[in-house]
């Protein structure tokens, strides 16, 4: 087992450093040079070449992404060209409020995948499994921004039981606040992602549900209940954790339209607006922290997969 | 499985899929001759602005007066050009990566895969936003920022299905019989990996148009005034207060191109599988 776990934190190292390259590195593909941005297009030559030294973008190729990555890992990200604020500080800004909307819209994933997926299983020809099996349909194919825009037009417009455009509200500090704020972009989210999880689940439950050791467990007298809670579910959950994992690591870098359409303050607009005014530094450590976060994910699921599943260790 | 069912057969007989490629086919239709079938011109402002549903606009008027079932019409050629260029984009770079990966294994497979992984650690939208900065917008860059996030998928299973036969008897007897490397990997092992490239290519179809939508609507997808569905939710989101229904259709046409490639992909999973085997593996793409 800790052969593989080695292995695998070896892949991790290799990928992030790769990825902290590729990041730099096409930041410099971009179109127009930073300090001409920041100065316009009628500053002096002096002026843009001061300008340039403060950036470090006077070093060398290799110089500059060295020092990049030296002050990365002391958890030093540059100052962002546009605020001047220290990167590092608007991300931390925006982290709360991006991990807060990832949170709802994991709960309510899951709350709403698993018993769909648990029934679509069992029962996929009664009127219940066939209504849940029109859900998944329907919520694969519905984008997530466009529900967002109709639970706006509706519940925000129309109704005004809610606000059309979600503002931050610490869960902490304001728990019915935070609620009513991101419940909205959540649940556009959680109905596509529940109805990805659930057809997992379904499909591999129903996989589990045909094999020998399942006919073993009802032949011996155990409970349905007791069959589908211990022997097939906790088989069938293996590669839902997967999904449920990449799916999270989705939601903290990869909710840029919703967070448009609610005007939400997450991560995703930050990063939309820095790309917008070629803000360099903060888009390059935005990119990286949201590669090293899904990374990061990535592992644990798979040391949490090795864990529960003795198989894999020796693969 | 009777005598003479062919993949071919086992497709046309799931009633979803014909289904879903009669929609398909219909949208092609609608995109090639929009010009012929569209009642009015896409760009020319002759109506009131945000005119509800009524006998002379049956979809209504945008905010500059254009005609929205027009504009409809002529939008499903954006959603189509990124749809096929993305899956081919896709297919076209990670189809040969995961041959190679599977195939010459060690190095080859240790690197192309760690590429992988990078490129998976960026949501699909995210890394679309950037590549389109770096690149510049355009349709075909579009297409590129679109299909490269769709590259590891199909390199991954590709290279699955790869390792899968390359040790194969009848791989081998070609190997055997003297055909080169490069000869046993494109005409040995090529055509039996196909399967699983195909399904994915209409999963990748019906994930771009999702991301193009997504990108027109943050401003980034195919410029305008050529129109696009996610072009004109962006608009009917300034206006959800004076014309509900303006934000209503362009979206249900994106949900009914997803809902036909998915019921294709569907149909397509039986008639590779070969059987009413219920193995279905989403993408998970698509949250935008």
């Amino acid at each position: 087992m800790y052969g593989h776990l080695v292995r695998r934190l070896l892949q991790f190292v290799v990928v992030l450093l790769l990825g902290s390259v590729a990041v730099w590195g096409f930041t410099f593909a971009l179109p127009g040079d930073p300090a001409t941005v920041l100065l316009g297009a009628d500053a002096s030559a002096a002026e843009l070449a001061a300008v340039r030294a403060r950036l470090g973008l006077d070093e060398s190729i290799v110089g500059q992404y060295l020092s990049w990555i030296g002050h990365a890992v002391t958890g030093d990200l540059g100052a962002s060209y546009y605020s001047g604020q220290p990167v590092v500080s608007d991300l931390f800004d925006r982290i709360p409020a991006t991990v807060q909307l990832a949170g709802f819209a994991m709960v309510l994933t899951l709350l709403i995948a698993v018993p769909v997926g648990i029934t679509v299983a069992l029962r996929p020809y009664s009127v219940v499994g066939r209504v849940l099996q029109g859900y998944l349909t329907a919520g694969l194919a519905v984008p997530t921004f466009w529900l967002g825009l109709l639970l706006i037009i509706v519940l925000a417009v129309r109704l005004r039981w809610l606000p059309a455009s979600s503002d931050y509200v610490p869960l902490w500090e304001n728990p019915a606040g935070a609620l009513s704020a991101t419940i909205l972009p959540a649940a556009a989210i959680a109905v596509h992602t529940s109805s990805v999880t659930a057809r997992f689940l379904a499909t591999s439950l129903g996989e589990v549900m045909g094999k020998d050791y399942i006919r073993t467990a009802r032949a011996k007298g155990v409970p349905e209940r007791d069959v589908i809670r211990r022997h097939a579910l906790r088989n069938a959950s293996l590669p839902t954790v997967t999904v449920v994992g990449l799916q999270l690591g989705g939601f903290l870098g990869g909710t840029v339209v919703i967070e448009a359409v609610f005007n939400y303050p997450g991560l995703g607009r930050l990063l939309y607006t820095a790309i917008g005014e070629r803000d360099y530094a903060l888009v390059q450590g935005g990119v990286l922290f949201v590669v090293a976060t899904f990374l990061l994910l990535n592992l644990l699921v798979d040391v949490f997969y090795a864990v529960l599943d003795p198989r894999i260790r020796l693969t | 499985m009777s005598a003479g069912s062919s993949p071919l057969r086992r497709f046309t007989r799931s009633r979803s899929a014909v289904v879903g490629a009669t929609g398909m086919l219909l949208l092609v239709v609608l995109a090639v001759f929009a010009p012929l079938i569209a009642p009015f011109d896409p760009t020319a402002q002759d109506g009131d602005p945000l005119l509800g549903p009524s006998g002379a606009h049956l979809l209504g008027t945008d905010q500059l007066g254009r005609d929205i079932l027009s504009r409809l019409i002529h939008g499903a050629q954006a959603s189509l050009i990124a749809a096929s260029g993305a899956a081919a984009v896709g297919a076209g770079i990670g189809v040969p990566l995961g041959l190679l990966a599977g195939y010459l294994g060690r190095w080859v497979d240790a690197i192309a895969m760690r590429l992988v992984d990078l490129l998976l650690a960026l949501p699909g939208i995210l890394l679309a936003l950037v590549m389109i900065v770096v690149l510049g917008p355009g349709r075909l860059n579009l297409v590129l920022a679109i299909g490269i996030g769709a590259v590891p998928e199909f390199a991954r299973l590709t290279r699955v299905a790869t390792l899968a036969v390359r040790d194969r008897d009848f791989v081998m007897a070609a190997r055997g019989m003297g055909a080169s490397t490069p000869d046993t990997m494109l005409r040995t092992v090529l055509p039996n990996v196909l399967g699983p490239v195909v399904i994915q290519v209409v999963v990748t179809a019906s994930m771009a148009v999702v991301v193009e939508a997504g990108l027109a609507f943050l401003g980034l997808g195919t410029p305008p005034p050529a129109p696009s569905w996610g072009g004109m939710l962006q608009e009917a989101r300034s206006y959800l207060y004076q014309s509900p229904t303006y934000g209503l259709f362009p979206g249900l046409c994106l949900v009914l191109t997803v809902f036909c490639l998915d019921r294709i992909g569907r149909g397509l999973q039986l008639a590779v599988s070969g059987g009413p085997h219920p193995a279905t593996r989403p993408s998970t793409g698509g949250a935008v």
